[in-house]
C-alpha cells in the first residue's frame, strides 16, 4: 500500500465564499495500490466530491487555495502546468464519471460521438472509425448493447445513461477513475446491476478506482479499501474488511451501526449533532464535539497514525 | 429590522450599489428640493410663461456657471431694481407740490462681451398725474449719454435696444452693444469699468411712488440656462425630477407587480385563463408600441397619466410576464405548495404568500432595473411631440430644444442639462439594480 | 364497514379501520399539442388496502411504480379516476369540498425533500402557523400553544431558538423535523411519509425513522411510508406492500415478507439490496435486467413478466394474475402461486 500508485499527501483545496474561506478538503493523505478500488465515504458537506475535483484539478472558479501533492507513478502531477496536467494526465492517466453523470451528456450529440470525443482529442485514435471500435468494445465491458451507439442521450434510460458516462471514462483506458456518486439517482435494480458492471470491471482489468459515496452498503460492493471523510479530512483509512468488522474511529463505528440492515436484525443508532461547519472548523479533532469518546486531549488535532495497517485519525490510538 | 440593516450590509460590499443609490438619494433629494420650494401649481404656471413673467430673463441664454472655465468671462444677467434697493433712490422736495426722485443704478461691468439687451421697467403708483422721467448712461471714461426723456404711465417698458433714435447716436450700434462700448477701440470691444444708470422723475403727488428697475440681460443667467421664451430651465429640470421618478417608479410597479400577479393566476390556475394570458400577450407583442401610442396621444389625449398607464398596460403583457410564467411553472410544482394544498391552503393564498414571495428575489432587481426604463419613456414620447402639454419635464425641455434645433444653434447646454439628468437617473437606478441582482440571485455573484 | 384486506392483523374490527382504499385508480390523460389525447398513464391501476388505527404500512417500490401518485391520491392531491378512499366511515371522493377540508386536516404529509417542502422565505413560527390558521384556529395564544408542542415533539428544541429561524439557517435533519412538526400540527390520524429520508445522510436517516416511530406510538397515528428502500422499512412499519407497474403485488407482514419474499419481483428487490459486507466484493447479485414497465402502454398478463426469471409462458404474458394467498396475511399477485399452476406442476 505505501508504494503505490496514486498517493495523495496533505492535499488542500480551499474555497472562497461570501462568508469566509471553507476547507472544503483539508489535509487529506492517503495511498493506494494500482488496481484496488477505495471507497470514499463521507456525509453530504464532508468534502468528498471536492477531493474527487482535487485529485483530478476540476477546479471551480473561486478556489482559495489548492496545495500538497498527488503522485501518479511516482509523479507529482500538482507540479504540472495546466495545460501538461490536460494533456498528460486527465483521460490519459485519470477519467471522472460525474456526480448526476447521467444528466451529464450533451442531448444533442449521439452517444458514440460523445464517448469517443476523448479518444479524438487526445490523439489515440486517428479516425473516427478507429474511435468507434474503442467505442464498442468499452460498451461491451458495461454491458450496452452496441446498437445503441447511435442513439442520443434521452433515448436511453437513466442506468444507460449512467452507463455510457462509466464508458466515457473507461474510453481512453486511464489508470485510475474516480466515480462520484456514480448510483445515487438510480433505482435499486438498476443500482445492483451497475454494480454488478463494475464489478465485473474491477475483475478484468487493472485499473484503480476511487469510489466516492455516502451510502455505506452499498460501497461493500466494490471496496477493496475504505477511507472515511469527515468535514475535510480523512479520519480512517483501512482495508474494507477491517472497516466492515472492526472500525477503529469513533465516527467510522457510529457511521456503521447507522446503517440500516435488511437481512438481520440491529439496533440502529443516530450520531447526535451536526457536522461543523467547513467554514470555521473546530480546533483539534473535528469530530469531538459529537464524539462519545471525547477527553482533554482531543482539543488538539490528533495526527493520522498507523494502527495494525489501518490509519486512523484519533487520540484513542495513540 | 435585522433584515433590512443585513441588507444595506450586503449592499454596502457592491461599489455599483452604493454608487446607485448615492445617485437615487441626490434625485430624491432634488425632487424634494422641488417640491418644497415651488409648489406643482406654481412650478407649471411658471412654466406656461403667462404674463411677463419671464420678462426679465434673457433668452437662449447658457448657465452662469460657464464663467468659471478658463478663457470665458461672459456678462451674467445684472438686475436692478428699486423696489429691493431702497438706497439707490432718494426723494426730494425741490417745489411746493413738486418732488425729484432720482435713482442711481451704478454697477461694474468686467465682462468680455457685451449683453444681449438691456431695459428699464418703471411702475408709478398713486399718482394722477404722469411723473416727467429722464435717464441718462454715464460711463467708465466719463461721458454722460442721454437715454431721453417722457411723461411716464404706470408701467413702462424702454427696450433701450430698439430704440431706433439711441442706435443712431450710438453710432449705429444697439444700445447693448453701444452703451457698452469702448469708444476708442476700432472694434467692438466693451469698456470695463463702472458704468451707473441715471434716472430722475419729477412727481407731483406726495403719495406717488415710483419704481424704476434696470435689466442688463447676459449671455449667461441662472443655473441651467434660458430658452427661446426666455424661461429658466432650471424650473423645468428641478420639477422634472420629481416627475421623473414618480414616472419611473409608478411604471416600474405597474409593470412588474401586475405582471407578476397576472402571470402568477395565470400559471396557477392553468387551463383557459393561462391560455388567455398567453394570447393576449402574443398579440401584444406584435403590437407596435409607440405608433399606438402616437395614434391615441393624437387622437384621444395628451395626458401624461393615461400614456403612461397604456403603456405600462402594453408592458405588463409583454416578454416579462413569459419569463415570469416560467418561473411560476418551477415554482407551482415545488414541494411546500403541494404541502399548502396538502392542509388546505385555498387558491388565493397560494398565489399571494406562497408563490409571489418566491419570485421576489427576481422581482426587485428587475423592478429597480425598469425604473430607467420609464423615465426615459416620457422623454421618449415628449421628443415625439406626445409630451405632457402643461407639465414641466425633462422630457419637454429636450423636445422644445429639438424644436428650436439648439444643437444647430450652439445652444448645447439646453440638450445636454436634461440628457444628462436622464442618464445619472438612469444609472443610479441600474446600477442599484446590477447589485441587487447578484444579491437576490446568488448565482450571478462572482466570487 | 366491512374488512376485506386479508393482510390485516385478525381480529381487527370494523370500527379500528382507519383508511380504506378500495379499487384506487389514477391515470393521467396524455394530450399532443394540448389537444389530442393519446393515451393515459395509469399510476395507479387498481390499488386495494386498509390501514387500522395506530397502524404504519409501508409502500415499496421503484421510481415510477406509481407509489408517488398513490400518496398523492391517497392525500387527496389528486382526484382518483375511478375507486375511493373511505376514511374514518366517511367517503372522501373530492366531490364534497367539505369533506376534503375535514379529511386534510386529518391527514398528514411529509415529503422527500425537506428543503423544499418548506417555504425558504417563511421563518420557522410563520411555516407552523400556516396550517393552524388555515384551519380555523382562530385563538393566537392557542396557536402559540400549539407550535411550541409541535416543536417540542420533533425535538427542535429550546423552541425559541427556532421559531424565528428560516429553513436554510437549519441542517437537513432539523429541516425535516420542521417538516414533520408541521404534518403533526393539526393532530391527524394518519401521516403519508413520501421518501421521509431518501434525502438525508445515513447518521440523520435513523434519529428521522425513529421520530416518526415515537410519534406513531405517542400519538396512535397510522402512517402510510413510501420508500423505494426495503432496509429501512423493518424499523417501521407493520405491514410492507410491494408496488410494481402501478399495483401492489405483494402485501404481507414486515418480518414474513422480510423472511420470505414470494413475489420474484420482490425477491429481485431483496437480492438487490447489500448489506453492509465485506463479502460483497466477491458476489454478483441475481437481478433481472431490463426496465419498469411502461405506464401508458404496460405489458400484458403480469405486469414483471418480461424481466421475470420464472415468467410462465402462456399464462404469465397473457392473464393477470389475482392475489393469492400465500401462508398468514400474505398476498402476492403471482401465478407461480395459483392453485391452477400448482396443478400443473404436482
Amino acid at each position: 500500500m505505501e508504494n503505490g500508485f496514486l498517493r495523495v499527501e496533505d492535499l488542500r483545496l480551499h474555497f472562497r465564499t461570501m462568508r469566509g474561506p471553507v476547507q472544503a478538503v483539508d489535509g487529506v493523505t492517503f495511498h493506494l495500490g494500482r488496481g484496488r478500488t477505495l471507497v470514499v465515504v463521507g456525509e453530504s458537506g464532508s468534502g468528498k466530491s471536492s477531493l474527487a475535483k482535487a485529485i483530478l484539478r476540476l477546479l471551480p472558479r473561486n478556489v482559495l487555495k489548492y496545495e500538497g501533492s498527488v503522485y501518479m507513478d511516482d509523479v507529482d502531477v500538482m507540479k504540472l502546468s495546466d495545460d501538461q496536467f490536460r494533456r498528460r494526465v486527465r483521460w490519459v492517466k485519470a477519467a471522472l464519471v460525474p456526480q448526476a453523470a447521467q444528466n451529464s451528456l450533451n442531448p444533442v450529440l449521439r452517444v458514440q460521438d460523445q464517448v469517443a470525443e476523448p479518444l479524438l482529442v487526445h490523439g489515440k485514435a486517428k479516425t473516427k472509425e478507429k474511435a468507434y471500435e474503442r467505442v464498442a468494445e468499452v460498451f461491451g465491458m458495461v454491458g450496452l448493447p452496441t446498437d445503441f451507439m447511435s442513439r442520443y442521450p434521452f433515448e436511453l434510460s437513466g442506468g444507460m445513461r449512467q452507463r455510457t458516462a462509466i464508458a466515457m471514462a473507461l474510453v481512453t483506458n486511464p489508470d485510475l477513475i474516480v466515480m462520484d456518486e456514480p448510483t445515487s439517482a438510480l433505482d435499486v435494480l438498476t443500482q445492483a446491476n451497475l454494480m454488478n458492471v463494475l464489478k465485473r470491471l474491477k475483475q478484468s482489468t487493472e485499473m484503480t478506482f476511487i469510489l466516492i459515496t455516502h451510502d455505506i452498503a452499498t460501497a461493500s460492493d466494490l471496496a477493496d479499501d475504505v477511507a472515511v471523510m469527515y468535514a475535510g479530512q480523512i479520519v480512517e483509512q483501512s482495508t474494507a474488511r477491517r472497516f466492515y468488522t472492526a472500525p477503529l474511529h469513533p465516527y467510522s463505528k457510529m457511521l456503521l451501526s447507522s446503517v440500516p440492515t435488511l437481512k438481520e436484525d440491529k439496533e440502529l443508532q443516530h450520531i447526535p449533532g451536526t457536522p461543523p461547519s467547513l467554514i470555521n472548523p473546530p480546533k483539534g479533532c473535528r469530530f469531538a464535539d459529537r464524539c462519545p469518546a471525547r477527553f482533554d486531549k482531543c482539543s488538539q488535532e490528533p495526527p493520522l497514525r498507523q494502527v495494525n495497517g489501518s490509519r486512523v485519525k484519533c487520540w484513542l490510538y495513540e | 429590522m435585522n433584515r433590512v440593516v443585513k441588507g444595506f450590509k450586503d449592499l454596502a460590499q457592491y461599489p455599483s450599489a452604493i454608487a446607485g443609490l448615492v445617485l437615487i438619494s441626490l434625485f430624491v433629494a432634488l425632487a424634494v428640493y422641488a417640491m418644497v420650494t415651488m409648489p406643482l401649481g406654481q412650478a407649471i404656471e411658471l412654466w406656461r410663461g403667462s404674463g411677463d413673467v419671464w420678462q426679465y430673463t434673457p433668452r437662449n441664454a447658457a448657465p452662469a456657471w460657464l464663467n468659471v472655465f478658463p478663457g470665458i468671462n461672459k456678462p451674467v444677467t445684472m438686475d436692478f431694481n428699486t423696489a429691493n434697493m431702497p438706497e439707490a433712490k432718494t426723494v426730494e422736495e425741490i417745489a411746493p407740490g413738486m418732488w425729484e426722485v432720482r435713482v442711481s443704478f451704478p454697477f461694474d461691468f468686467t465682462y468680455d462681451e457685451f449683453p444681449t439687451e438691456i431695459n428699464v421697467f418703471t411702475t408709478v403708483r398713486n399718482s394722477t398725474a404722469r411723473p416727467f422721467f429722464s435717464m441718462r448712461w454715464l460711463t467708465p471714461d466719463g461721458r454722460e449719454i442721454p437715454l431721453g426723456d417722457v411723461d411716464l404711465r404706470a408701467s413702462e417698458s424702454f427696450r433701450l435696444g430698439q430704440d431706433a433714435r439711441l442706435t443712431r447716436r450710438l453710432g449705429g450700434r444697439p444700445a447693448h452693444m453701444g452703451l457698452f462700448a469702448d469708444p476708442n477701440a476700432s472694434e467692438a470691444v466693451p469698456l470695463k469699468g463702472r458704468y451707473e444708470l441715471v434716472a430722475e422723475a419729477l412727481v407731483f403727488e406726495p403719495d406717488t411712488e415710483l419704481d424704476v428697475r434696470l435689466v442688463v440681460y447676459g449671455q449667461l443667467h441662472g443655473l441651467a440656462g434660458t430658452d427661446h421664451r426666455r424661461r429658466d430651465l432650471t424650473v423645468a429640470l428641478l420639477w422634472g425630477t420629481p416627475i421623473a421618478l414618480a414616472m419611473g417608479l409608478m411604471g416600474a410597479i405597474g409593470a412588474t407587480v401586475t405582471t407578476m400577479a397576472i402571470a402568477a393566476v395565470g400559471t396557477w390556475y392553468g387551463g383557459w385563463v393561462d391560455n388567455l394570458i398567453q394570447r393576449i400577450t402574443e398579440i401584444n407583442m406584435m403590437l407596435p408600441g409607440y405608433p399606438l401610442l402616437i395614434m391615441i396621444g393624437t387622437l384621444v389625449d395628451r395626458n401624461l397619466l393615461l400614456l403612461t398607464a397604456i403603456w405600462v398596460a402594453l408592458s405588463i403583457f409583454s416578454a416579462s410576464i413569459k419569463s415570469y410564467r416560467a418561473m411560476f411553472l418551477q415554482v407551482k410544482e415545488a414541494p411546500y405548495i403541494e404541502a399548502a394544498k396538502s392542509y388546505s391552503a385555498s387558491n388565493m393564498r397560494i398565489i399571494v404568500q406562497y408563490m409571489m414571495p418566491r419570485i421576489i428575489p427576481v422581482l426587485v432587481p428587475t423592478f429597480v432595473g425598469l425604473v430607467p426604463s420609464f423615465v426615459f419613456f416620457e422623454a421618449t414620447i415628449s421628443v415625439l411631440g406626445l409630451g405632457d402639454p402643461l407639465l414641466p419635464t425633462w422630457g419637454k425641455v429636450l423636445s422644445e430644444a429639438q424644436d428650436m434645433g439648439a444643437l444647430h444653434n450652439g445652444y448645447y447646454y439646453w440638450v445636454l442639462a436634461p440628457s444628462l439628468l436622464l442618464v445619472f437617473s438612469g444609472a443610479g437606478f441600474a446600477l442599484l439594480g446590477f447589485a441587487l441582482d447578484r444579491i437576490f440571485n446568488p448565482r450571478l455573484r462572482s466570487l | 364497514m366491512e374488512i376485506f384486506d386479508k393482510t390485516m392483523r385478525p381480529g381487527t374490527k370494523p370500527e379500528d379501520v382507519l383508511l380504506s382504499v378500495e379499487g384506487l385508480h389514477k391515470w393521467f390523460e396524455i394530450k399532443r399539442l394540448g389537444l389530442f389525447r393519446v393515451g393515459d398513464v395509469k399510476a395507479v391501476d387498481g390499488v386495494d388496502f386498509q390501514l387500522a388505527r395506530g397502524e404504519s404500512v409501508t409502500v415499496v417500490g421503484e421510481s415510477g411504480c406509481g407509489k408517488s401518485t398513490l400518496a398523492r391520491t391517497i392525500l387527496g392531491l389528486y382526484g382518483p379516476t375511478k375507486g375511493r378512499i373511505v376514511f374514518d366511515g366517511r367517503v372522501i371522493d373530492g366531490t364534497d369540498k367539505e369533506a376534503l377540508a375535514w379529511y386534510r386536516r386529518h391527514v398528514g404529509f411529509v415529503q422527500q425533500d425537506p428543503f423544499g417542502a418548506l417555504p425558504p422565505f417563511m421563518t420557522v413560527q410563520r411555516i407552523l402557523n400556516e396550517p393552524l390558521v388555515i384551519n380555523g384556529v382562530k385563538d393566537p395564544e392557542e396557536r402559540q400553544r400549539r407550535i411550541r408542542k409541535a416543536l417540542e415533539d420533533v425535538r427542535l428544541m429550546p423552541v425559541e431558538d427556532y421559531l424565528t429561524k428560516f429553513p436554510h439557517q437549519l441542517s437537513g435533519g432539523q429541516q425535516q423535523r420542521l417538516v414533520i412538526a408541521r404534518a403533526i400540527i393539526l393532530e391527524p390520524k394518519l401521516i403519508v411519509a413520501d421518501e421521509p429520508v431518501s434525502m438525508l445522510d445515513a447518521s440523520v436517516r435513523v434519529e428521522i425513522m425513529q421520530l416518526l416511530g415515537r410519534l406513531q406510538q405517542q400519538y396512535n397515528i397510522s402512517i402510510i411510508y413510501i420508500t423505494h428502500d426495503l432496509s429501512t422499512v423493518r424499523y417501521f412499519s407493520d405491514r410492507i406492500f410491494v408496488m410494481y407497474g402501478a399495483k401492489l403485488i405483494e402485501k404481507a407482514r414486515t418480518k414474513e415478507l422480510l423472511k420470505n419474499p414470494s413475489h420474484p419481483y420482490a425477491q429481485a428487490l431483496m437480492n438487490a439490496i447489500p448489506d453492509p459486507d465485506p463479502d460483497n466484493v466477491d458476489r454478483f447479485r441475481e437481478v433481472p435486467g431490463g426496465e419498469p414497465p411502461s405506464l401508458m402502454n404496460p405489458p400484458a398478463g403480469c405486469r414483471f413478466h418480461p424481466r421475470c426469471p420464472a415468467a410462465i409462458k402462456g399464462v404469465c404474458d397473457v392473464q393477470e394474475p389475482p392475489h393469492f394467498e400465500r401462508g398468514e396475511q400474505h398476498l402476492v399477485a403471482c401465478w407461480l402461486y395459483g392453485e391452477e399452476h400448482a396443478e400443473q406442476t404436482a
